[in-house]
């Protein structure tokens, strides 16, 4: 790795670092000039956001014009692809988005295409249910009866059956999954941290491409 | 008919039999009743109880996959906060938002029937205003509470001074609440809302992402929440405003009640099967 690599690194973890130390005391401060400051700073970096998506697209663009030319693997899906990349990105651009053509782009073809991907999922939830969850061991049954008592809290109609259903299955969610998760995000942030605190100190070096 | 083939059903049968379940209450609606759990009693309460004049920030982010869940939820919450007098901001911070406001104000196959604000007497601009998508995910969170003028413009193209309601919201401190329709980042959100601004936050989530939110309505960092359709049905029936959930609720009715019912069905063929000495 060249010296050169290594300046414009330093130079990258040196700029992190101010910019992570200061929001640290824009947080903690509660002075005009300071918040202004960060003010400035977030827009540009929400802006820099904006403008990495054609970063993005411009990759991809040029991967997938580079696969169809070489006819390689997958490259009729390529086609699909920036097609329909391409096509709704040109004429939201050039007719802006209350353009009739774009908005039966998006409501006729890509609302329900979506919902029909989210929707085939619950014939695969029903299908892998009654397949697999059955009570093999007492943990399995445990979870088998915290899934149903759940799915039928869920479904109103159940308390036509028993009214119990939806306080039970509100009581598993509401302390059982809510320890877990809670278990499960303290766990996140406590990592959050520590890589905060490897970012605020030059120590992370990964999302840089660069040695520890 | 072996009991052996009754439990080890081939899977299109399955699938026949719920896509049968789920299309009865679509030709015939049967009017299956809806209970408002805790959680949308205690969301119709805060947004029924906002005094009058305050700011209201509506954060639409929902998505076309959570489209049924999330934009129905934004319909009832919008239909309930037009016919209350506060002032209205929304905003989206999902590339698909644009549309699917639009969508909640002309009506769509995801939103039920057109919501026209004229009908509950509020004017745009006045009562309320639509600041389009804003890029940046938690950056722009942070940014938006900072400064709400740094769209400049409104999403169709007018100058936020021309807009008599931006004088009530510069800042997160104007703000008396903000309720979120998103499908992800939700920490974020209470990270820079609730944790830095201080401000009440409400949440309308995809079932999928309830789990992750309970502990921070324990802890008051977030009011409370929608969940999922249910949610959205429950508070259509609080606020009396009846539209797409309500009708949408007998389907999932059936449906989870079906899987419910299969779950069953192959459990009891598990005990007969391990009685005769099965594996």
């Amino acid at each position: 790795m060249s010296s050169y690599d290594d300046s414009i690194r330093n130079i990258s973890i040196l700029i992190t670092m101010i910019i992570g130390w200061f929001f640290v005391l824009e947080y903690f401060v509660k002075a005009p000039a300071i918040n202004n400051f960060a003010g400035t700073i977030s827009g540009i970096s929400t802006c820099l956001l904006g403008t990495f998506t054609i970063v993005g697209v411009g990759n991809m663009t040029r991967h997938h014009v580079k696969n169809i030319m070489k006819q390689g693997k997958n490259w009729m899906p390529s086609i699909v692809l920036l097609v329909s990349c391409w096509v709704p990105l040109v004429i939201g651009l050039a007719f802006t988005r209350t353009n009739p053509t774009y908005a039966y782009l998006y409501s006729s073809l890509y609302l329900p295409t979506s919902q029909a991907f989210f929707g085939i999922l619950s014939f695969y939830i029903l299908s892998a249910s009654y397949r697999t969850f059955k009570t093999r061991s007492l943990d399995s049954t445990v979870l088998l009866l915290a899934a149903i008592f759940v799915m039928m809290g869920n479904a109103p109609a159940t308390s036509i059956i028993w009214s119990g259903f939806s306080p039970l299955g509100g009581w598993i969610l509401d302390v059982c999954t809510a320890a877990g998760v809670r278990g499960i995000s303290i766990g996140i942030a406590i990592g959050s941290v520590v890589t905060a605190l490897r970012v605020l100190t030059g120590r992370e070096r990964r999302h840089l491409a660069g040695r520890e | 008919m072996s009991f052996d083939k009754l439990f080890n059903l081939d899977q299109k049968y399955l699938y026949l039999v719920l896509a049968i379940a789920v299309s009865i209450p679509m030709i015939t609606p049967l009017g299956l009743p809806v209970v408002p759990g805790t959680y949308t009693k205690n969301t119709y309460n805060f947004i029924s109880s906002l005094p009058e004049g305050s700011v209201f920030v509506l954060d639409a982010a929902q998505t076309a996959g959570y489209g049924p869940e999330l934009e129905t939820q934004y319909v009832a919450i919008l239909k309930h906060l037009l016919s209350l007098d506060v002032k209205l901001v929304i905003v989206s911070f999902s590339a698909e938002g644009p549309m699917l406001v639009d969508m909640g104000f002309t009506g769509g196959i995801i939103s039920g029937a057109p919501v026209d604000p004229a009908d509950y007497g509020d004017v745009y601009g006045e009562d309320y205003v639509y600041l389009g998508y804003i890029p940046g995910e938690e950056t722009a969170f942070f940014a938006f509470g900072l400064d709400c003028w740094m769209t400049h413009v409104d999403e169709y193209g007018t100058p936020l001074e021309d807009l008599p309601i931006m004088q009530y919201c510069k800042s997160a401190e104007d703000w008396y609440a903000i309720m979120s329709f998103a499908g992800g980042a939700h920490e974020q959100r209470i990270a820079q809302w609730n944790s830095v601004y201080g401000v009440p936050l409400l949440f309308g989530v995809p079932g999928v992402s309830a789990p992750r939110m309970y502990s921070y309505i324990a802890t008051g960092q977030v009011e409370s929440m929608l969940v999922s359709l249910i949610g959205a049905a429950e508070y259509e029936m609080l606020s009396g405003k009846i539209g797409l959930a309500s009708a949408l609720m007998d389907v999932l009715n059936l449906g989870q009640i079906t899987i419910v019912l299969f779950i069953i069905l192959g459990n009891i063929g598990y005990f007969i099967e391990r009685r005769r000495g099965g594996k």
